[in-house]
């Protein structure tokens, strides 16, 4: 499990962002939406034999954090039960600058995929924890106090803390150049479309606004340049998604009627050959959901993506691209063809 | 970490949700507006709701494939027998009708999802109710105003077609224009 070969938090940062701001407006129960997640981390997690399950939740719970430790998502991570109240101490937990965003903006949403992992174990448990108090230190040890209560559907007390932390010490972009081991990338990559796939195709309307915070993330944050020029600001992002490895290479080509994109070394092929094999057709690659998101955002609607692999590691996509403005519907005319034998 | 077995949820069931709200409604046509968690159960409790009243269902697909749809309603108890199901997601080169479905491939476009709606309504001189499912996967390739023009008509239709029946929606902060805009054609807005 090598961190060289894995993919920056330039990737996975504004990609957990964005899942948050997503399920932002469900308010509590976007943490439901979540958390299963969480529940497609596991099941990639145990099938690619990254961790093992256990009957005893305490000890599965250890085996995620385990990895997520191991693929640099955290240093080490301390967990002291007295009764029902729980401390964990977490050092150098990577979600802290997310955090940071999000509560600027008074999103409570968890997307620490270590996190929304184990809340998935204690939910089928029937536990769940109401969040108490947060600490940060200066250094970055982030304490959680929290009371673990029956449950199985998050509310208000389970997302947010009676007494939440003071992030405002808490660096925010300085992990961007850092990286991430690509099991715990590709688990996240795996979770985002294994956890919405029971809603069938609208599923990708979801998934389509992820790009929209990342878009969010990297104008904010990265003040990353997309002109209204599709093919620039594709090439833009292709750049910028290079940089941060989640591919060597990703080369564009956006015409009025179709995106065609190939990639070198993606580090999501592995995620998406097993999507396929499994007809999920669902995408949950960074940067084509930006891409697709982008795309909307100039009056473009893309349609569904066409997989190629070239080799192991190398994949092209195309898509289709129609003019919003184009798609009239005509209520009359359409009326009149319903009466028609 | 201890374990905690009684559940704390009592939510009501999607079909009580369902039934309360439309009890006093005669042939309603409905705007369901899903949770995404419950997207599942709220399916299976419309179609419980609509097939308890009307013996025959259309049930238009925009999500999942008709094969996999009607395993997934078997499972749950559904009969489906008495449904007849437009797939409109279904990759298939040409327009393919069969006695309990019709495929129009996972590319078409409003105009032609209508017709074939009208089509397969036709198809059945018997009560029946419609289900659309669902406006949201219409809002990837569509903008608001088409999709809320389209629902627009097929509710005038159900009427016309003295057929009850639902359109869904999940609730995905993406589709408030088409609920303002569409709810005062509906007998009722659910939210499930």
């Amino acid at each position: 499990m090598s961190k060289e070969s894995g993919v920056r938090f330039g990737v996975l940062d504004p990609t957990l962002y964005g899942a948050a701001r997503v399920f932002d407006y469900l308010g509590a129960r976007g943490q439901d939406m979540l958390d299963k997640v969480g529940e497609g981390i596991i099941e990639y997690g145990l099938t690619e034999g990254y961790f093992e399950q256990s009957s005893n939740p305490h000890e599965f719970v250890g085996n995620i954090v385990k990895f997520f430790a191991q693929n640099g998502y955290v240093n080490n991570v301390k967990i002291d039960q007295t009764g029902e109240t729980m401390n964990i101490t977490m050092w150098n937990w990577r979600f802290l600058p997310i955090m940071k965003k999000l509560r600027s903006r008074n999103s409570y949403l968890l997307t620490c995929p270590m996190c929304i992992a184990n809340n998935a174990i204690t939910k089928s448990a029937g536990v769940m924890g109401e969040r108490i108090s947060e600490q940060v230190t200066p250094d970055g040890m982030y304490t959680m106090t929290i009371k673990m209560v029956p449950g199985i559907r998050n509310t208000r007390q389970t997302v947010i803390p009676l007494k939440p932390a003071d992030l405002s010490n808490t660096p925010l972009a300085s992990q961007m150049n850092e990286s991430l081991g690509l099991p715990a990338f590709e688990a996240v990559a795996y979770g985002l479309a294994r956890a919405f796939d029971y809603l069938g195709a609208q599923a990708q309307l979801l998934l389509d606004k992820v790009g929209a915070g990342v878009i969010e993330f990297l104008q904010e944050e990265l003040q990353i340049s997309l002109p209204n020029e599709p093919s620039k600001a594709v090439e833009n992002l292709a750049l910028f998604f290079t940089k941060n490895q989640l591919a060597d290479e990703i080369r564009s080509q956006i015409s009025p009627s179709e995106a065609k994109i190939s990639f070198t070394n993606y580090r999501y092929a592995r995620v998406l050959r097993r999507l396929l094999s499994e007809g999920i057709t669902l995408v949950s690659c960074p940067f084509t959901l930006t891409v697709r998101t982008l795309l909307r955002q100039r009056n473009l609607a893309a349609g569904d993506v066409k997989w190629k692999f070239v080799g192991e590691r190398d994949v092209s996509l195309t898509m289709p691209i129609v003019r919003i403005a184009d798609q009239q519907f005509d209520e009359e005319k359409v009326a009149s063809l319903m009466e028609s034998p | 970490m201890s374990s905690h077995n009684s559940k704390i949820d009592s939510q009501p069931d999607a079909l009580t949700v369902i039934s309360d709200s439309l009890e006093s409604l005669e042939k309603p046509v409905v705007l369901a507006l899903i949770d995404p968690i419950r997207y599942q159960e709220a399916v299976i409790g419309l179609l419980r709701y609509f097939m308890g009243k009307v013996p025959r269902g259309i049930y238009v697909s925009l999500n999942k494939p008709y094969a996999v749809l009607a395993k997934t309603f078997e499972k749950s108890g559904i009969s489906v027998d008495s449904l007849f199901f437009v797939d409109a997601i279904t990759n298939v080169p040409a327009l393919q009708e069969e006695a309990d479905h019709s495929c129009l491939g996972s590319t078409v476009d409003l105009s032609s999802l209508c017709i074939a709606t009208s089509k397969a309504v036709n198809r059945f001189a018997e009560d029946k109710f419609l289900v659309l499912d669902s406006l949201s996967t219409l809002l990837i390739y569509n903008e608001s105003k088409a999709v809320a023009k389209f629902a627009h008509l097929l509710t005038e239709k159900m009427r016309r077609w003295n057929t009850s029946g639902s359109l869904l929606t999940v609730e995905m902060n993406a589709e408030k224009d088409v609920v303002s805009q569409l709810a005062p054609f509906c007998d009722k807005v659910v939210r499930i």
